[in-house]
């Protein structure tokens, strides 16, 4: 593999980043909010593993290097969140069923139920039989096979520049982040996913005690280096402690962002926004799509983009995975031709680094992973030069890269942080910076203890990593679900303080902790330690 | 949004949506005009929001979407509210982008009653020195400009004149003829927005690799940074130098 590495004409990363925020609500019987986790399990990440069984059978090679956040692996992890998406699968089946019986005698619209139906039933065939529940034991698998290099984020997705001058809590996100992948798969990952590709000069430095050996950024990111990057963003370059940079291609990355110019925006491919939870009465759909009084979509869509109209022609899924094989096909020949380009300038390969949010496939472009499946089986079956390679494969290939300080950056709307710090949602920073400083106060005044102390302490280290989540701010930003992105947010900062109170006055109350801790059960072997500077964990990890 | 979602509710809880959104409402508007304004205002902010995000927020958004309402606070009673400040001497400087930093702050009450009381008391300012080097050293000082802010104040953007630079941020209140220090920032480095200069032995393979890549190998030519023309976060004042050291 090395010597291909060495002798080919260009290198292909291909990088999913698969994060949503912690959301389990034990206290509703169900929760609108929890369906981000349910639609990205059926859209997403279960097709996206049959997809890698399938290249596994048919003995198609791929190399894919996928980071899963922790908050993400917490909720496959989770079982009240595993009943509750097999009871979402079993109401959009009977919701499948009607829709059989209602679109009787219309051919072409029973076509695409049933396609639903069978994507249905694939999922809970495979998560209840193949995967017992736990879709890690699918991402698990692929990472011991080698078609997967499997790496982590930070703890809650902090976006690490709004804490550039918390330096233990930076590496509190990161260190977690790592035990828990540790845990999980039984590795240390040699890379790390940046938040939002959010990085400062010298974060690296947080990096690196921990066995990191490269992360990813924006394309700016390196070419605003301190020092003009010889290979544009077609090699890595080194930061100063030798923790190694990819930057993000540009081309490679809006064939495939892009709605309007990219792959997914074409005529022929299904329409994200229209659904049936929208189009048909209440009376019919109340039971699949109104939730707490709102409508909410339902996954059946039946309609091709067709265009700038509201006209919506029916989707024909034939249609789909046609134009899917024919852009991968587009996409492969562009990247063979982008790298004998750039080979000419260069006198090693260049390394074509395209990282996308992993949700992109399935949820928001439904024939994306149809698109992975048609891309890997060509660029296998196709005559050229180009390899597939995860990073540290390069790194292990090209060791010696270029040394240069990358510039503040991120891969958010203009480039730095101006998405996660903004007049919507910069109020949030004087109250989670004051839990930090609070949390050290804490463990300085409280550094062994035991019992209802020891839970409260380590409940008040959970709720202020998760205040940290850089959801809250962008969702508030971007105005998805605005007010449970604030009620979220608050609740953390109130609870944290709460807790803080309580210990200042010796006076916790038991069945508040307790319910707090059913709650928001993540990291369930923290040690509130861990953010004091005596911590037993840094100290090991220094050793 | 959609207009069924805004029929299903009550007028009285529709007005209280309009007003935390703070959308200007007409006295004694019938309960359908107030629907329209209101589905008005929420769309006009959807596309703008739209509008001002690049592809890849764009996309991201969507893993949060899985309604074409957005969702409404209704549980008016439920707010959690949480401190407006923690009456603490502090002063917190955060690189937003290259031209801009957010800064917080807040005083003790002690020293906020004291000034109340104090009838030679004119005022805060907020001092914004260039620094030569990340410390507060005292042969630091580039250039300063001085910020006047209102004494309820609690927060601000700035406007940083230059690139690739130190920056702190200094709070004092203004008394008689004096200046007194109340708190005094963490010091940030500001960032460049384009290709590190070249190096004289031009390397036009580097160049090409650059442009490649899809940027201007030219100095200033990527549109990272808020200019300050467009549209700004809130309570911007954009700093001129007022003095050296």
């Amino acid at each position: 593999m090395a010597n291909r590495l060495e002798t080919s004409k260009g290198m292909l990363a291909l990088v999913l980043h698969a994060h949503l925020p912690f959301v389990r609500h034990p206290e509703h019987e169900r929760f609108l909010e929890e369906k981000w986790l349910y639609e990205a399990l059926s859209e997403t990440y279960l097709p996206l593993l049959r997809v890698f069984r399938g290249l596994e059978a048919d003995g198609v090679p791929f190399r894919l290097t996928i980071s899963l956040s922790p908050t993400l692996t917490a909720m496959f992890e989770d079982q009240l969140l595993q009943e509750r998406y097999v009871a979402h699968l079993d109401r959009l089946l009977e919701l499948g069923d009607k829709e059989l019986a209602r679109l009787a005698g219309d051919e072409a619209g029973l076509c695409v139920v049933e396609m639903y139906r069978e994507l249905l039933r694939n999922n809970r065939e495979d998560f209840l039989d193949l995967y017992e529940g736990n879709v890690i034991n699918g991402f698990r698998h692929f990472h011991q096979t080698g078609h997967l290099e499997l790496i982590t984020t930070t703890a809650t997705h902090a976006f690490l520049p709004m804490y550039r001058e918390h330096a233990d809590m930076i590496r509190n996100q990161v260190l977690i982040a790592i035990e828990n992948h540790d845990r999980l798969f039984k590795a240390m990952p040699e890379g790390i996913w940046l938040p939002e590709c959010g990085y400062f000069p010298g974060l690296e430095e947080h990096l690196k005690p921990y066995g990191i050996k490269y992360f990813f950024s924006s394309a700016h990111g390196v070419l605003h280096a301190d020092e003009r990057p010889e290979y544009g963003v077609y090699a890595p370059v080194r930061t100063s402690n030798g923790v190694a940079v990819f930057g993000r291609d540009r081309a490679a990355c809006n064939a495939i962002w892009s709605s309007e110019d990219g792959f997914p925006g074409h005529p022929d491919y299904r329409d994200f926004y229209r659904d049936i939870g929208f189009d048909l009465p209440e009376e019919y759909i109340a039971p699949y799509a109104i939730d707490a009084g709102n409508r909410v979509n339902t996954g059946f869509k039946y309609h091709a983009i067709t265009g700038a109209t509201d006209q919506k022609v029916l989707y024909d899924p034939a249609k789909g995975t046609a134009r899917a094989h024919v852009d991968a096909e587009t996409f492969l020949y562009n990247r063979i031709r982008q790298s004998e380009t750039l080979s000419e300038l260069m006198d090693r390969p260049p390394v074509i680094v395209a990282p996308f949010d992993a949700e992109l496939f399935g949820h928001w472009w439904f024939e994306g992973p149809q698109f992975l499946d048609a891309f890997f089986r060509k660029f296998h079956s196709t005559e050229h030069d180009l390899v597939q390679v995860s990073p540290s494969e390069y790194l292990h290939v090209w060791p010696h890269v270029q040394v240069a300080r990358p510039a503040f950056s991120s891969w958010g709307d203009k480039g730095y942080g101006q998405v996660w710090l903004d007049g919507s949602n910069d109020w949030i920073y004087r109250h989670t910076h004051k839990l930090v400083e609070r949390m050290r106060e804490l463990v300085d005044r409280f550094p062994n203890e035991k019992g209802l102390k020891l839970r409260t302490l380590n409940q008040a280290a959970r709720e202020l990593l998760l205040s940290q989540a850089s959801d809250w701010p962008f969702i508030i930003k971007t105005g998805t679900t605005v007010p449970y992105a604030e009620r979220r947010i608050r609740s953390h900062i109130h609870n944290f303080n709460t807790i803080y109170e309580s210990l200042c006055r010796n006076t916790v109350k038991t069945e508040w902790l307790t319910k707090l801790e059913k709650r928001n059960n993540i990291f369930s072997d923290i040690d509130y330690r861990v953010f004091g500077d005596q911590s037993p964990l840094r100290r090991k990890k220094k050793a | 949004m959609t207009k069924d979602r805004l029929q299903s509710l009550s007028t009285d809880e529709l007005l209280r949506i309009a007003e935390r959104n703070r959308i200007q409402i007409p006295q004694g508007v019938e309960k359908t005009t107030l629907e329209d304004l209101i589905f008005e205002a929420f769309e006009d902010e959807r596309l703008e929001r739209e509008g001002n995000d690049n592809l890849t927020i764009r996309i991201e958004a969507k893993k949060y979407s899985v309604s074409q309402d957005e969702e409404l606070f209704l549980d008016f009673d439920e707010e959690i509210e949480l401190p407006d400040r923690y009456r603490e001497n502090s002063l917190v400087l955060m690189l937003r982008d290259p031209a801009w930093v957010y800064c917080y702050w807040d005083v003790e009450d002690r020293i906020l009653d004291e000034l109340k009381d104090d009838s030679s008391f004119t005022g805060f300012i907020l001092r914004v020195t260039e620094l030569a080097a990340a410390d507060w050293g005292k042969d630091s000082c580039i250039d300063w400009f001085d910020i006047p802010i209102q004494f309820t104040d609690l927060r601000r953007y700035i406007n940083l004149p230059t690139e690739d630079t130190c920056y702190g941020v200094e709070l004092y209140a203004q008394v008689g003829e004096t200046e007194e220090l109340i708190a005094r920032s963490n010091i940030v480095e500001s960032s460049r927005d384009y290709p590190a200069l070249s190096l004289g032995d031009e390397n036009s393979r580097r160049e090409k690799l650059i442009a490649l890549a899809g940027f201007s190998t030219d100095v200033g030519q990527f549109p990272g940074k808020s200019s300050q023309a467009s549209p700004t976060p809130q309570r911007i004042i954009g700093g001129s130098g007022q003095g050296a050291s």
